[in-house]
């Protein structure tokens, strides 16, 4: 089958499930097609991966419509790995969705398009491209056709103004360049002050993932996970990949790296404060994107595959804390499990790759705010976690979700399930991998003169957490802190008063400074 | 003696024009435009110039009536007052600005004229006065440019008979009110425009010179500018607007500036409703039209900066009234296309004045939009923030000087004056395109709003940091638009003709703008 019509395919399957699950005869298994819809979308993207050789980057225009600006798809590793990835999470939440018997609504159609919306954002070939399909993923997922409708609006206008500076971003490498299209774009198209600009829609989805642990529960939260935590990192890496594999100047790469620790050290303490363990797992995604986005800027070969696992491990994580848990399930302890960063987490490895990285760069004194903010997280999420307890039936529900995490941990400790064909391909795209780089085995992984035993630790640490649930001492710490209550927000501020300003002649003054100008021009030379 | 004939005449009727009623006001005016056109046939030392006279003499003639009810005193001598100022300024720009070998009360005349119709239109008697000032407004500003830019006897008769336009605002019940218009007419107004259209993406056909020395500029801006005007009057249903478009697009077709001037005026007058917002659009449209003329009769870089000063302005204030339904949005659309069209003229000195009061403009358009009605200091300003907004970035987009800026402009112009035009209640609730209908009038892709706003900022990038800052708050601020606004629920029924075709367009061109940019460029 063509490339160009192969790429197109996940598309096909995900609206026409989203059509089909909405017509009246088919309303009954809307979730099972949704499910197949998805299921179906992550078997082409998986052959699209396997497919590709090491390094390989094909553009495909299909519609040359849009004066600098055409209909592109971009099919290179990191773009069919993060697509994977959101299509395997999208049913995953689909199935999750499906077993709860607690909630009787049908969003089949919305999560298919939402799902549809943001993979075009990963295949989006030009960063204006990216720009408009992150408009039609927020309409996908706000279903607020009517821009004024009250419901999400304050989420939704905080996405169209950070976006407005990917756009702005594009805008000036076009104005340099003369295009957008990431084929065209050199590594210096985008200056500090651009880069900085296009992070914006990062930033506020990172935000939203970490604002979404305040909201009601559902059983199941779609968007945390496909259009907010999936998004923010592919949106990441494929900008440090157009810079040329690091944030443009040094300065900006040490304010990437220190933005990315403050935030998971900010949202860990948020995370240890929570009521709930659920509101905490969240709080605990938006954690770990803190330290994916450190990794990001270390600028190095062994970081860019940091960055691109840590990525990946966030938005599976984000969507097992997006499924509402029973306390006390296994479920929700290997979720937590999975959430710690340190062994056994998924993210061990990340963080292991990124201490290297600083290592090689003879950067140190970075080490201890990174595992500051490691440490942090992974307090918050031990603070949290419950030995099972309860009937068999209740610690195995939601019945995806033991699976899923468990399958999570086991990626963990066992890198080469994943490394070789998902992370590293992903990762050449940021930047080259020299032969010898990395090495991966059964036991564990190697970077350079340095190795790590993925496997033992994760063992060793997984017997420590098992005793430190089971102490008794465990159950005195959680009765003295079941005393002390979360205080008050870190952050109190009072909006000024308005009235004064509101007050002035504004319109006056501004056609006054306009008649001004208009004198200024005639008389200047 | 040959040349004081012509201003004793001038003078005296000018007086029996401000002093006296009916017939006796009749024969003042006749007598004020036929000196006007005998100093024309003098100054440009061609006889067939004088044929401009025969149009403002039919149209006050037409204009007669019974005595209009005095005014109240101090109105009165406010009226005085301003009549004093603004004819002795039109005597100060002649007397200073001499052009050619013509004694200066000559060419004095032609201003003078336009002074007493602007007069009378500040500070009418009634409504009827105040089409009369139009019509000396009109006739007054032709002929100061046929003066400057001689046409020909078809140019100048053409330039006279548009100074009847305002005989077309017809007896209306109501200001701004408007007759019907028949489908029949709608239908063939869509058949002329997409003649246009076609034509316009052939590549056009320069300029020619039709009989009697009119000249015309067939280019492909022009004809998609005409296309788009007669659309916009199909989709209106009135009559007012119909004959305001067909005056519009008609001007954008003429390449001679007195008669393509003239056009522009005569839409005005036609679409001209409340006393406030009317001053604004015909100080806007004589700002424009005195632009090219200052850089003629001044000459050199200091005329070049008086042209590209003026012409900011007075665009910004053809902008900003609110002029009902369709009056405003036809008004939009015409001046877009005739100020792309006059950038042309512009050096590159020219261009970077008029890209900075441009976007100084765009910055006053986003204060104004922004506050409460009532403090925006602006009789009737544009009813909505989206509306007030998205007119800042036409004025940016048009600004760039760039084919992807006037498309982008275009866009959004298409935005306002068809898709949100034809259903200012809201879209419709019902049916199976109600999704389809409030998409199209959204901002989100693939509308022709959200097109047209990514394009005018990749043109605005390109061009200047003023430029592309003022995009920036005008596009951040339609993204807060619809939160600062109340919500406005859909209205009743099913969606008719008017509905499916406005999002047509709009979804077409959000998705294929390139349609239209190969109709900017000619294919």
């Amino acid at each position: 089958m063509p490339l160009a019509v192969q790429a197109l395919l996940p598309f096909l399957l995900l609206t026409g499930g989203a059509a089909a699950a909405s017509l009246p005869a088919l309303r009954r298994r809307g979730g099972a097609i949704a499910a197949l819809a998805a299921a179906g979308a992550a078997g082409v993207a998986l052959t699209l991966l396997l497919r590709l050789a090491p390094a390989e980057r094909v553009d495909i225009p299909y519609l040359r419509a849009f004066p600098t600006v055409d209909l592109l798809i971009r099919v290179d590793a990191l773009a069919v790995a993060f697509g994977l990835s959101l299509l395997v999470t999208a049913c995953l939440l689909i199935l999750a969705r499906l077993l709860s018997d607690d909630d009787r609504r049908r969003p089949w159609s919305s999560w298919l398009l939402t799902t549809a919306a943001a993979l075009g954002v990963i295949f989006a070939g030009s960063l204006v491209l990216v720009y408009a399909l992150l408009r039609l993923c927020t309409l996908a997922w706000s279903g607020a056709l009517d821009e004024a409708a009250p419901r999400g609006r304050g989420l939704r206008t905080a996405e169209q103004i950070a976006d407005l500076g990917l756009l702005v971003a594009a805008a000036l490498a076009a104005a340099g360049v003369g295009t957008t299209a990431f084929s065209g774009l050199p590594s210096d198209a985008l200056g500090p002050g651009t880069f900085l600009l296009a992070l914006l829609p990062v930033a506020v989805r990172i935000a939203a993932l970490a604002a979404a642990a305040e909201r009601p529960r559902t059983p199941v939260l779609f968007h945390p996970a496909i259009a907010q935590a999936t998004l923010a990192g592919y949106l990441m890496l494929r900008l440090i990949a157009v810079a040329g594999g690091r944030p443009p100047g040094r300065e900006l790469q040490i304010l990437v790296f220190a933005a990315g620790l403050a935030l998971a050290a900010l949202v860990s303490i948020q995370a240890w404060r929570a009521r709930s363990s659920g509101t905490a797992r969240l709080r605990l995604a938006a954690a770990q994107a803190g330290i994916a986005i450190a990794l990001c800027a270390l600028g190095t070969s062994v970081a860019a595959v940091a960055g691109v696992w840590a990525w990946l491990g966030v938005v599976a994580l984000t969507a097992l804390a997006s499924i509402r848990q029973t306390p006390g399930s296994l479920g929700a302890l290997l979720t937590t499990a999975a959430q710690t960063i340190l062994p056994p987490g998924f993210l061990f490895v990340g963080l292991w790759l990124g201490t290297v990285s600083l290592v090689q760069r003879q950067l140190e004194g970075a080490l201890i705010p990174l595992w500051l903010a490691a440490g942090l997280a992974a307090a918050a999420a031990l603070r949290h976690a419950r030995w099972p307890a309860g009937e068999p039936r209740g610690l195995l529900s939601p019945a995806p979700v033991p699976l899923a995490a468990a399958l999570l941990l086991l990626g963990g400790a066992l890198p080469l399930a994943i490394l070789p064909w998902l992370v590293i391909p992903a990762a050449r795209i940021l930047r080259g991998i020299p032969g010898g780089t990395l090495g991966w085995g059964l036991l564990g992984i190697t970077a350079g003169p340095t190795a790590v035993p993925t496997l033992a630790a994760a063992l060793a640490a997984g017997g420590a957490l098992v005793l430190w649930l089971r102490l008794p001492m465990r159950r005195s710490f959680d009765t003295a802190w079941a005393g002390v209550h979360p205080s008050a927000p870190l952050l109190r501020f009072d909006l000024p008063d308005l009235a004064r300003w509101r007050a002035l002649p504004w319109a006056r003054t501004a056609w006054l400074a306009y008649a001004a100008l208009v004198v200024y021009a005639i008389v200047r030379q | 003696m040959t040349t004081l004939a012509p201003v004793i005449a001038f003078v005296a009727g000018f007086l029996l024009a401000e002093l006296r009623e009916g017939w006796v006001r009749l024969a003042g005016l006749w007598a004020m435009i036929g000196a006007t056109g005998a100093g024309l046939a003098l100054t440009t030392s061609r006889p067939e110039e004088a044929a401009w006279a025969v149009g403002p003499m039919l149209a006050s003639a037409l204009l007669v009536s019974t005595p209009s009810p005095p005014l109240a005193f101090e109105r009165l001598m406010l009226r005085t007052a301003v009549t004093i100022v603004l004819v002795f300024l039109g005597g100060y720009v002649a007397r200073r600005l001499p052009f050619g070998d013509a004694p200066w009360a000559i060419v004095a005349m032609a201003w003078v004229l336009a002074a007493a119709g602007l007069a009378w239109l500040w500070l009418p008697r009634d409504r009827l006065e105040a089409r009369r000032g139009a019509v000396l407004a009109i006739a007054g500003g032709s002929a100061a440019l046929l003066a400057l830019f001689p046409t020909g006897a078809g140019g100048a008769a053409l330039a006279g008979l548009l100074a009847a336009a305002p005989l077309l605002g017809g007896r209306r019940p109501v200001a701004g009110a408007s007759r019907a218009q028949s489908p029949p007419a709608s239908a063939f107004l869509l058949a002329m425009a997409l003649l246009l259209a076609g034509l316009a993406l052939s590549g056009g056909a320069g300029v020619r010179t039709a009989p009697l020395g009119l000249a015309l500029s067939l280019s492909p801006n022009a004809l998609a500018g005409s296309s788009l005007l007669l659309v916009v009057a199909a989709f209106s249903m009135e009559r007012a607007v119909a004959a305001a478009a067909v005056l519009a697009g008609g001007s954008l077709l003429l390449a001679s500036p007195a008669p393509h001037w003239a056009g522009i005026a005569a839409a005005v007058a036609v679409l001209a409703g409340e006393a406030g917002a009317a001053r604004l659009l015909w100080t806007g449209v004589f700002l424009l039209g005195l632009g090219p003329a200052l850089s003629v009769l001044i000459g050199g870089p200091l005329g070049a900066r008086w042209e590209a000063a003026l012409l900011a302005p007075g665009w910004l204030l053809l902008l900003l009234p609110r002029q009902g339904r369709w009056g405003g949005p036809l008004l939009l659309a015409a001046s877009t296309f005739v100020v792309w069209g006059d950038l042309h003229h512009l050096g590159a000195a020219g261009l970077a004045r008029f890209q900075w009061l441009a976007a100084a403009g765009a910055v006053l358009i986003l204060v104004i939009g922004t506050l409460p009605p009532d403090r925006a200091r602006i009789p009737a300003v544009a009813s909505s923030m989206r509306a007030v907004m998205s007119t800042g970035l036409i004025l940016v987009g048009v600004s760039t000087a760039a084919p992807l800026g006037m498309l982008g402009a275009v866009l959004l112009v298409i935005d306002l004056a068809l898709v949100q035009a034809s259903a200012p209640m809201g879209p419709p609730a019902g049916g199976p395109m109600a999704s389809a209908a409030l998409l199209a009038r959204s901002g989100w892709p693939p509308s022709a709003a959200f097109a047209g706003r990514v394009l005018v900022l990749l043109a605005a990038a390109g061009t200047s940091v003023a430029l592309i800052l003022s995009a920036i708050l005008l596009y951040a601020g339609l993204q807060l638009a619809p939160a600062l606004q109340p919500h406005q629920p859909a209205r009743p029924g099913r969606a008719g003709l008017r509905d499916w075709l406005a999002t047509g367009v709009s979804l077409t061109t959000g998705i294929a703008p390139a349609i239209l940019l190969r109709m900017l460029q000619g294919g």
